[in-house]
Formats: structure tokens, sequence, C-alpha cells
């Protein structure tokens, strides 16, 4: 090394400027005691079908939910979910490929946080992006829908490591394809044994009642915190 | 290619921080990264390559792994 150059030590989280939004977003979720799920999958796996099998069961409940969605173009997924006559955001991130703190922090502004028992971030469709952003999120909720292989969590093992739950959508469709889906299990509890695996189908309405449970579980856990 | 905002987000911790007060090029980034955190030795490299930013222009990263999802700046060699 030359003598004229200078060795700097830094030893800090590179993204400690997303870090401290997040953390900021967490304490508006705390103060308003928001159970708040960070929703990830590839393009296509099911996750706003699954919102819009579960938010109509919430709503019985009386249990009031919100929802973030984060698309590259359109408000489709919007539209979808304003017909369940809930609020809901739109972020058309216009290329980028995940959504950010700062992107939720001024989504913020625009939702009633002291009227609201659960949020769900429908982060932009990508196995592999999202997962190094830190929203302030209670936990995050990978959906892979078995029409994807059963390698997805060997393949992109980030977003399964860092998820609290999986949600494997679409097993009507077990019986006319070769998924396995105990290899898809087996493959994702390779890369995180404290995944809890939820198998559904927005088709048939299997395995939509026990989901959606685990939600108000979490809302109640929440609230008594 | 998430490297891209990864690379702008080292960029705001260097500046917030002042660690680039008179520097004029950096010539190496030495990195911890995960194997879960996502992250691309390559891209990230041409992120910064990429910036707009000249004193990143030549940038080369010296990166370490672990088996973690952390993403961690340790030091900075620059000019």
């Amino acid at each position: 090394m030359y003598p004229e150059h200078k060795k700097i030590s830094i030893q800090r989280n590179a993204l400690e400027a997303n870090e401290i939004i997040a953390k900021s977003n967490k304490s508006k979720f705390e103060l308003n005691k928001i159970f708040v799920v960070n929703m990830l999958s590839s393009p296509g796996s099911g996750k706003t079908s699954i919102l819009e099998h579960i938010i109509p069961i919430l709503k019985n409940k009386n249990i009031k939910a919100c929802v973030i969605e984060g698309d590259v173009e359109t408000d489709l997924d919007k539209k979808r979910i304003d017909a369940l006559n809930i609020p809901s955001y739109q972020i058309i991130t216009k290329g980028t490929c995940h959504l950010d703190a700062r992107m939720i922090d001024k989504s913020l502004l625009n939702i009633d946080l002291n009227n609201l028992d659960i949020l769900f971030i429908e982060n932009v469709g990508n196995l592999v992006c999202p997962t190094s952003f830190n929203l302030g999120e209670d936990f995050k909720a990978v959906v892979l829908s078995i029409t994807e292989g059963d390698d997805k969590p060997l393949k992109y093992p980030a977003a399964f490591y860092k998820s609290e739950i999986m949600i494997i959508n679409k097993i009507d469709l077990l019986k006319v394809l070769d998924s396995n889906i105990e290899k898809i299990k087996e493959n994702a509890l390779s890369i995180n044994n404290n995944l809890k695996i939820f198998k559904v189908s927005c088709k048939t309405n299997e395995g939509v009642n026990g989901l959606t449970d685990y939600f108000i579980k979490q809302v109640f856990i929440k609230q008594q915190r | 290619m998430h490297e891209l905002s990864i690379a702008l987000g080292i960029l705001e911790m260097l500046e917030k921080n002042n660690y680039l007060k008179d520097i004029k090029i950096v010539k190496t980034i030495n990195l911890t990264i995960g194997n879960y955190s996502g992250i691309d030795k390559n891209y990230l490299e041409f992120a910064f390559q990429n910036l707009g930013d000249n004193r990143f222009k030549i940038v080369i990263l010296d990166c370490n792994y672990n088996e973690t999802d952390d993403i961690k700046v340790n030091e900075i060699i620059a000019d």
C-alpha cells in the first residue's frame, strides 16, 4: 500500500440510513399497536389474491386492516384492494425493484394509524432485492406458489432466511403439477428452521382460515403488549 | 438491481458521518457481506463506479463473507 493512502475505519451497517427510518416507522407502529407484515414473493405468486381472501374475514371480526401496495407500475393491485372497502395506499416505484423505509415513512402520512390493527405491506414482486431493506415491520412473510418449483428456497435463500412465515399458495394445482410440496418445505426449512409454513389455495379457500387465524392471533398479541 | 440502492445507502452513510471529508478518491471499500444479504459483489462494485460520483469511479470492493444477512462497511482506503 502506498504511504499516501488513508485507511479509514468505518465499522457501520451499510444501510444505516434506511435502518434509522425503519426504526422510526416501527416506533409509530408500536405506539399505535399495529401489527405489520412485509409480504415478499416473486411476481404472480398470489400476494394480492391472498389479501383478497383474508381481509374479508378480518373485517368480519372487526379487525381493521390497511394495505400498502408496492409496484413498479400501475395501481391495478390497489384497485383490487379498494374493492374490499378498506384503506390502501399505492407506491409506484418507477423501476426500483424494492420498497425501502423512506417510501413507507412517506406513505404513512396518508394513513390513519389511530384507526388500524394490521397493516400489510405488499412489496414489489421480487425475491432478491426487497430482502435487504427493513421497513419497520414485525415480520416478513414470503409467498411461494407451487408453480415456481420446489428449488426456489435454495435459489433465493435470503427471502426464506429473513421471513417468519412461508405461505405456499396455489395448492389446488398440486393435482396437475409435478411439484413436491414436501420438498418445498424441506428446502425452506434447511434455510430457516424456524419458518412457520401455511398451505393455501385462493381457488378452493383451503388453508385460508388457518392463515387468517394466525394473523388475528398476532394482532391480539401485539395489542396486549 | 438493488445494489444501486445499497451503493447510494453506503454513500449516504459515509457522507452523513463525515468520512469523505477531504477525500479525492476512494480506492477500496472493505465490506462484510452476509451470504443471506442478497448482494452480488460485482454488481455492487459496478453500481459504485457508475454512481456519477467521481470519488468512486475506480473503487474496488474487498469483501469478506459470513453466514448472516449483514452488509457492513469495515474500512475505506482513499486518497
